[in-house]
């Protein structure tokens, strides 16, 4: 019971990562750093 | 009083126009490209009081002549009859060049505010601005902000709101010493900028045919001003002959006096100017020389990276013992809660010790940052481009193209994305290409990593050698480029230098937390999902879950790269299959060592001892590791990095080609390395 729990926990939070990788993809965000610290943040974020 | 009100924002690049802008319109901005062309249009509004203002950012430009897309679609947006009131922000701390673009605004004939910001750093500088002789000399408002403090924005706005409908001061007080005026006119008590006696002839004559052409023509003093400069858009647009009186342009003229002008309007308003452009003067002597300004820089980078393993390995050793410390304690509470074997090997071997290695690189990325942000903000990251500028120009690259380059020291993508700055198009292609050869902070832990298992005391050579090393590729393989290019045509930098200012602490906490928020969110995304993958990989083979590795989907993936890494040096399935996992990001590179040597927390000391031991029974040695370092630093970048490189060059084939070429490149210098190593050795 325990061993299920933990993996649905890591699958759960891998495929919450996953699917905002996607998203963020979708959005035109690609890097995989955050964007606080770009210099060029400015230019991914169009609407 | 208008109740809505178009405002234009107009500036010099960084003058922190977009700060200010942002300071009033939050998290309410639009951003768009101005029609036809790649250049950002950002839009918002701003309530205050019963004023609605529409505010647009324009593109940061130097001057409103027609030569560059930005300056041609600021002035077509300001000569556009929706804007009411242009705020021109200044940089205080740099009002000698700011000015130049703030005369022209005048001359426009609009309603145009000077927001001096930046006051914050002025009065840090131990400078001061006449703020009651500035605005009489200009004949305009003049309000100090400070963007970043949030300072004199609500009077800014009222500025706006009651100058909505131009006046000029009945009197301009400012006179021209020694200057004589025998023209016709007493142009002083109308316009700020008074040329000499022959330009305001000139002048008058065209305004007198321009008023014969089109009766109602506003402003028409700029329009004869710039047909004196022989612009031609403004040329074309009255078809007119001039050339009796504009025999040739007068633009030189023009630009000279009005910065005569300026150069008056600076000794009277600025206070101890004199002290600290002296003293940047001074250090520039040495940090910008022409020849020591290149060892000097490569002098500081080392020293950089001194203090980043030094002192990053001294804090990584309390890292080390914490990492160790969960693993060892969530072991124990696996065991104790009777967790399936598999379950605690993926949490053990595979996320804590994928995760967990690459936090304890922390303290190394820490000080890296801390002394780049310590440099950016003093001043002095600015002049590297101006000093590279002379080998650039070499290489038939401009001067320009090294600054996404520097850029490139950080993180490739937003190196790649800067070369839009780039206008011929195959500077940017080069540019592009030869980017992600320079070493990206990623690539750190890898470095760090084998330069302390196989170098001992020459680590901090080791792993600086690696960002000398990109930097040469890089520069050689544009210099071949260059010479297999049909036309060569090189474009002449023009660059902000900064005066030196001591760095901001605040800056600089704000600049490294953003850093390591963004490193713990890699971690925790990133790196947490692709040491899953690798672990599922060595675990799961053809036939099911394996007990030996080398039976792993992992291996056999491996197994097939080894015979082309093999004259590299590399030719271990688990270092083929770390390189490949490297393209999520490079920071997984070690993660997943760890992970496919068995090895938890692989950058602590015992971590690094039973790695080394477990590579040197295959025969892998500090050549190997030194031509792993090569690899790494050379090979195809991470896939956000190819996906920005696409996006760029909107190109799946240039895509392709600039993947293949880095991989080609990487495996073509380690194989010669290795090879002539062992040769040597």
């Amino acid at each position: 019971m325990v061993s299920i729990l933990i993996v649905a926990a890591i699958v759960a939070y891998a495929g919450f990562v996953i699917r905002k990788k996607v998203k963020d993809i979708k959005e035109g965000k690609y890097c995989s750093c955050g964007c606080s610290g770009c210099g060029m943040r400015g230019q991914c974020h169009k609407e | 009083m208008k109740e809505e009100l178009q405002v234009a924002f107009i500036g010099n690049p960084n003058c922190g126009k977009t700060t200010l802008f942002n300071a009033y319109t939050g998290a309410k901005l639009k951003v768009a490209n101005w029609p036809g062309v790649t250049v950002e249009k950002k839009e918002g509004a701003f309530k205050y009081h019963s004023h609605l203002f529409k505010l647009v950012d324009l593109p940061g430009i130097y001057s409103l002549t027609s030569y560059t897309l930005e300056e041609k679609l600021s002035r077509e947006y300001i000569l556009d009859d929706t804007v009411d009131v242009i705020v021109d922000v200044a940089d205080a701390s740099c009002l000698e060049r700011n000015l130049f673009l703030t005369l022209q605004l005048i001359e426009l004939g609009k309603p145009v505010i000077l927001a001096l910001n930046m006051m914050d750093i002025v009065k840090e500088r131990g400078m001061e601005i006449d703020l009651h002789r500035l605005p009489e000399m200009l004949g305009i408002p003049v309000i100090p902000v400070s963007a970043r403090k949030k300072t004199g924005l609500d009077i800014l706005m009222h500025a706006v709101a009651h100058h909505q409908v131009k006046h000029m001061d009945s009197n301009l007080e400012h006179h021209h010493d020694g200057n004589v005026s025998n023209h016709k006119h007493s142009h002083h008590l109308e316009y700020a900028v008074v040329y000499s006696d022959e330009i305001e002839d000139k002048i008058d004559e065209i305004i007198d045919r321009l008023y014969m052409h089109d009766p109602d023509l506003k402003n028409p003093r700029w329009y004869a001003i710039k047909i004196l400069e022989q612009d031609p858009e403004i040329c074309e647009q009255f078809q007119i002959d001039f050339s009796d009186v504009v025999p040739r342009s007068y633009e030189t003229d023009i630009i000279n006096q009005k910065y005569d002008f300026i150069e008056e309007i600076i000794d009277e308003v600025l206070v101890n100017k004199e002290e600290k452009a002296a003293k940047t003067e001074k250090i520039d002597h040495y940090l910008t020389h022409r020849v020591l300004g290149l060892p000097i820089f490569l002098g500081i980078m080392a020293l950089v990276f001194f203090l980043t393993f030094t002192i990053g390995d001294w804090l990584k050793g309390y890292f080390e013992v914490g990492i160790t410390g969960i693993s060892d304690g969530v072991l124990a509470l696996l065991q104790h809660l009777h967790a399936n074997d598999m379950v605690i090997s993926l949490v053990v071997d595979g996320i804590i010790s994928g995760v967990g290695g690459i936090l304890t690189f922390l303290p190394n990325i820490f000080i890296l940052f801390l002394a780049l942000a310590f440099l950016e903000d003093s001043g002095y990251m600015s002049r590297v481009a101006y000093i590279m500028d002379g080998i650039m120009g070499k290489i038939g690259l401009s001067g320009r193209a090294f600054i996404p380059m520097l850029l490139g020291f950080g993180c490739s993508v937003p190196a790649v994305m800067a070369t839009r700055a780039l206008e011929d198009s195959n500077d940017r292609r080069k540019t592009i290409l030869v980017t992600p050869f320079m070493s990206c902070s990623a690539r750190l832990p890898v470095y760090v990593l084998f330069s302390d298992m196989f170098f001992g005391n020459y680590a901090v050579i080791a792993a600086f050698s690696m960002y000398v090393i990109g930097l040469v590729i890089a520069i050689l393989i544009a210099f071949i480029m260059t010479k297999l290019q049909k036309k060569s045509e090189t474009h002449s930098l023009l660059i902000e230098l900064p005066e030196y200012k001591t760095p901001n602490l605040h800056t600089i906490v704000i600049y490294v937390w953003d850093k390591i928020k963004d490193y713990l969110t890699k971690a925790g995304t990133t790196i947490f999902v692709a040491s899953i993958i690798i672990w599922f990989i060595l675990n799961v083979g053809p036939h099911g879950i394996v007990t030996d590795i080398t039976e792993s989907f992992g291996a056999g993936i491996g197994k097939f790269l080894v015979p082309i890494l093999v004259p590299t040096g590399l030719g271990l399935w688990q270092i083929a299959l770390a390189l490949i996992s490297g393209l999520a990001a490079k920071e997984v590179v070690v993660s997943s060592i760890g992970v496919l040597f068995g090895i938890g927390n692989i950058a602590s000391t015992n971590g690094r001892s039973a790695l080394l031991e477990v590579l040197s029974n295959a025969d892998f040695t500090a050549v190997n590791a030194y031509s792993m370092m090569i690899f790494v630093l050379l090979y195809t970048p991470c896939v956000a990095t190819i996906a920005t490189i696409k996006r760029e060059m909107k190109s799946v084939r240039w895509t392709v080609f600039a993947i293949v070429f880095q991989v080609a490149v990487a495996w073509l210098v380690s194989t010669l390395f290795f090879q002539i190593a062992q040769i040597l050795m």
